[in-house]
């Protein structure tokens, strides 16, 4: 496959080329970053953006309320009123769809959001000082991790409750270890740097070597694992609802709205399940695209 | 004087990336005589490695030989098939890579490794293979040569993986051994002994070899010839002597200045600048916004590669009939 | 002898990781709602009866005596009664077993059998269409949550084509169970002959393996192609071609080997994970294995089988993991010598 080109085609192709990259370089600055996004990336980068604005947004825009119900209407299928149909009560499930994609993402950014806070501090703590505070702040994380992960949570939400205050807590609580671990060996290479070493010397205080120093220098991979994790967090979230076990009805949610519409699917009525079905694979997919790209952008060593 | 082996000439070699196009190689010419030792001496991004290379046949998309010819038994390298490269490559032509402990299979016993080149190429058994290996393995001092055979990549020190990856290099007895960065990362007693390994074998094969390297102290040890390159381009070629005592291209007259000296008492003195990224080569000449001696013409046109002396060729406009060919510190 | 130390280490890893594992699982249904004496007393009970059994179940003790003698138990394979049947948890936990182990053995073992390959073909043509195309579909595979791809898959396959089986288990409805040999009613089929019996099963067991061979599948894409490509791009696969040898040999004997290596790591972990019950797919399938009793025995609030599932899935998953890494250490020369 190594055919030779001619060598006026290359020098073409060349100039072309240098000269896109000058342009876009000067001009956009940060555009140049999502420049480098690869398309995938930059797909999932929309679809996000999507999802966040038409959950801010959408459910205001629509004359319907996710919740009211509204009996005439029930088990209609797509329509030019309802694009994706009604449910079993009636309500218009495009507008419960968009109300839901508000609470999923809610649970979603929110576990991830505080596992993230709490996953650093143990592991840059972990990391840090190492011995016996990483021997026991690690066993603890291996002891979570030991669970799969999804069993687990089930078994912690049967326990608390479900609700989604309490599905957030489940969810950071699983995916603590995952931040910890990242970061912790994040820190491990970071502490033999010779400017950390310097900063100790010099009498900077522990607390603030690990908020100063270590974290910043951190934050790639921390912002790839996050964007990494968001995705299960959604799936894990919606699936514990759908057995019945986080989010309760009537609250639109991803998970409850596809297990409310699978007792009516063998009647036919698709439309119920597979929409937020469609929503959330959507969402999903839009954060694992978008993580992908950060990462080979930030940290290609972390592929594995 | 011996024929050349290898004739490069105007080689051209860019890399389509993403961001742009990488001319790495942009028209280099020299070439590697018969039965000698040619030190290819520059910085990281001079385009030494994609020459060695293109020598190999070795250029993967996104790079391509854009231009140029690479002379070899009668042969344009860059135009012939993928068989006859499978053929040549390990055999006539072959290359020793940076880092030895990486460049051999952490999971296949060396043996294995070395008997298939041998095998791969002559057609032979595995008892001749092996013993071949055997016989190389014991010239180039391994103790113990049947045993390693039968061992992995870290169970070796670095020199003697360096010393197996010499051996599957010279197992099929090329013509020319290309030697990429060798001494890099090494101790510098096993240094020593890896020059030393390299004078022996020059005295025992015919085969030339070509070492790409930064540092002058091996070659001012082992090489005959030098090839001075920068930003892709050759700057100068001359004799090992002649390039220490009598350098002419401001480059390689910057590049001896800047070696400190044991018994002065002078500052050291650098070379202003940095090293072009390869995404943006100057115009021109490469070297000159560095140069001290750059004239108008040199951001313009690139110098061609004139005769300074004897066996000397320098790419500087100072040597064209114009210049003033000075260039002493 | 390196190898011996390293087993040793792995094996003595593994206590504190166990206990661990035991003081969460204990500490979970402790905090099941429900009181466990007014559950396994039944409605009918008296106050006293109910005494009687909070002191029977050491209800009443500290927790850490609780834990002591739940450990105890343990040991003795005793891992209580569910209140609803008041059979033992383990025997019926055992029952539920084969069901799960069947399906996601057989799905997982296609997975690899497809997914490998495919991932391997990838990197060999990264960037082309084909790598692109791949890319895309083990993306998205990896994004469909398996719970509503299994409902499509029902729509689909069942309610439009009819061309699936009605999604009710593990043997059609007419049809009667194999004889219980090994319990996986694919294997007892065919050990006992059983034309009709193998016939059935393998076809409820279509859909729901479908469903669970596209999720397996495309992690395990990405992770192989992602192996292969760091593989490739290594030194000493540059080194194998400098020596001349074709193409298909380098990638074959050089890079397959260093490639596959990590991947089996990965795929042993995750079948760890799977083998306590893809609990979402068996709800859906309605499939009879170790999830779908753990679902229901949530929602009786039946305390010891949850407990004992999450308990038993952590330990396969760990048992498991340690295996794979032993046997990874066997195979990679670098821990063996």
């Amino acid at each position: 496959m190594r055919k030779r080109k001619s060598a006026e085609g290359i020098e073409r192709l060349t100039a072309q080329a240098n000269r896109f990259a000058e342009i876009t370089k000067r001009r956009f600055g940060f555009a140049y970053l999502v420049f480098r996004l690869n398309p995938a990336s930059l797909l999932g980068l929309i679809i996000v953006v999507a999802i966040f604005l038409s959950a801010l947004f959408g459910p205001l825009a629509l004359p319907y309320s996710p919740n009211k119900t509204n009996a005439p209407e029930r088990f209609e299928g797509p329509s030019s009123t309802h694009f994706f149909g009604t449910d079993k009560y009636g309500r218009d499930i495009f507008t419960r769809v968009l109300s839901a994609a508000r609470v999923d993402l809610l649970i979603a950014l929110g576990s991830i959001g505080l596992a993230f806070l709490i996953g650093t501090a143990i592991g840059a703590l972990a990391a840090y000082f190492g011995k016996a505070v990483d021997a026991v702040l690690m066993r603890i994380m291996d002891m979570i991790k030991s669970f799969p992960q999804f069993i687990l949570a089930m078994a912690l939400v049967a326990a608390l409750g479900p609700g989604v205050r309490n599905l957030i807590i489940v969810i950071t609580v699983i995916m603590v270890p995952s931040f910890a671990r990242m970061i912790r060996s994040r820190v491990l290479s970071l502490r033999e740097m010779p400017y950390v070493d310097a900063a100790r010397t010099s009498g900077v205080p522990w607390w603030k070597i690990i908020t100063a120093y270590l974290i910043p220098n951190s934050l790639g991979t921390m912002v790839v694992t996050a964007a990494l994790n968001v995705s299960y967090a959604m799936l894990d979230a919606a699936g514990l609802s759908y057995l019945g076990l986080g989010v309760r009805p009537p609250q639109a949610e991803w998970g409850t709205m596809i297990s409310e519409g699978t007792s009516q699917l063998l009647s036919g009525r698709w439309w119920i399940s597979v929409f937020p079905g469609v929503a959330l694979f959507l969402a999903v997919l839009g954060f694992n695209l978008l993580a992908d790209g950060l990462r080979d952008i930030i940290d290609p060593r972390m592929r594995r | 004087m011996t024929a050349p082996v290898v004739e490069i000439r105007d080689l051209n070699v860019r890399f389509f990336t993403y961001y742009g196009v990488v001319r790495a190689v942009n028209g280099v010419t020299f070439s590697v005589m018969g039965e000698e030792t040619l030190g290819i001496v520059g910085e990281s991004g001079s385009g030494k490695s994609v020459t060695a290379l293109s020598m190999m046949g070795l250029i993967e998309p996104p790079g391509y030989v854009a231009g140029g010819e690479i002379l070899f038994s009668g042969r344009d390298l860059t135009r012939i098939s993928d068989d006859e490269w499978l053929r040549l490559r390990g055999a006539e032509i072959t290359m020793c890579f940076q880092n030895p402990m990486r460049a051999l299979n952490p999971v296949m016993k060396l043996g294995r490794q070395l008997a298939r080149v041998h095998m791969t190429h002559n057609r032979s058994s595995v008892s001749e293979a092996t013993e071949r290996a055997v016989t190389l393995l014991k010239e180039v001092n391994i103790a113990d040569a049947e045993r390693l055979m039968g061992r992995y990549p870290h169970q070796l020190s670095g020199g003697m993986c360096q010393r197996v990856m010499t051996v599957m290099a010279m197992i099929c007895e090329p013509r020319v051994l290309i030697l990429d960065e060798p001494t890099t990362g090494l101790d510098v007693t096993v240094q020593k002994q890896l020059l030393h390994l390299l004078r022996d074998l020059r005295e025992r094969t015919s085969a030339s070899q070509m070492l790409i390297t930064h540092d002058l102290g091996v070659v001012a040890n082992i090489c005959d010839r030098v090839v001075v390159m920068y930003g892709g381009r050759v700057m100068e070629t001359a004799g090992v002597e002649a390039i220490f005592d009598n350098p002419r291209h401001p480059y390689t007259v910057a590049l001896l200045d800047a070696i400190p000296q044991v018994d002065s008492q002078t500052d050291l003195t650098p070379i202003p600048g940095t090293v072009p990224e390869p995404l943006h080569l100057p115009s021109g000449c490469p070297f000159h916004p560095r140069c001290t001696h750059a004239m108008p013409i040199c951001s313009e046109d690139m110098p061609l590669l004139f005769d300074v002396a004897e066996g000397q060729l320098a790419a500087c406009h100072l040597f064209s009939k114009e210049g003033t060919g000075v260039a002493t510190s | 002898m390196r190898l011996l130390f390293f087993v040793i280490r792995r094996l003595l890893q593994l206590i504190p990781v166990l206990i661990g594992v035991s003081i969460i699982t204990f500490a979970t249904a402790r905090l099941l709602p429900g009181n466990a004496a007014i559950m396994a007393a039944g409605p009918l009970a008296s106050p006293e009866d109910i005494a009687r059994l909070e002191t029977h179940m050491k209800l009443d003790r500290p927790v850490w005596e609780q834990y002591f003698s739940y450990v105890n138990d343990i040991f003795h394979g005793d891992f209580g009664k569910s209140w609803r049947t008041g059979r033992p948890v383990l025997t019926e936990l055992m029952e539920h077993f084969p069901a799960s182990f069947e399906l996601v053995t057989f799905s997982l073992f296609i997975a690899i059998l497809i997914g490998v390959p495919l991932g391997v073909v990838a990197a060999i043509r990264q960037g082309s269409r084909t790598d692109q195309l791949l890319r895309a579909l083990s993306v998205g595979g990896i994004s469909i949550p398996v719970f509503w791809s299994g409902l499509v898959a029902i729509f689909v396959f069942y309610y439009i084509l009819k061309i699936a089986p009605a999604p009710i288990g593990r043997i059609g409805f007419s049809v009667r169970p194999p004889t219980h040999i090994t319990g996986f009613y694919v294997l007892d089929s065919i050990l006992t002959l059983n034309g009709q019996a193998l016939a059935s099963s393998l076809y409820q067991m279509a859909l729901p393996s479908l469903t669970l061979i596209i999720a397996m599948m495309s992690p395990i894409v990405r992770i192989t192609r992602s192996s292969m490509l760091d593989v490739l791009n290594e030194d000493y696969i540059r080194s194998a071609k400098a020596s001349g040898l074709k193409r298909r040999v380098v990638l074959y004997r050089d890079a397959l080997k260093n490639a596959l290596l990590p991947v089996i790591t990965l795929i042993g972990g995750y079948y760890g994970y799977s083998l306590g019950g893809e609990v979402l797919v068996e709800q859906i399938f309605s499939w009879p294995g170790m999830g779908r009793y753990s679902v229901e025995a949530i929602f009786n609030l039946d305390y010891a089988p949850v407990q004992a599932f999450v308990m038993l899935t952590a330990v396969l998953y760990v048992a498991i993991y340690t295996i794979v890494d032993v046997l990874y250490a066997v195979i990679d020369p670098r821990i063996r010598y």
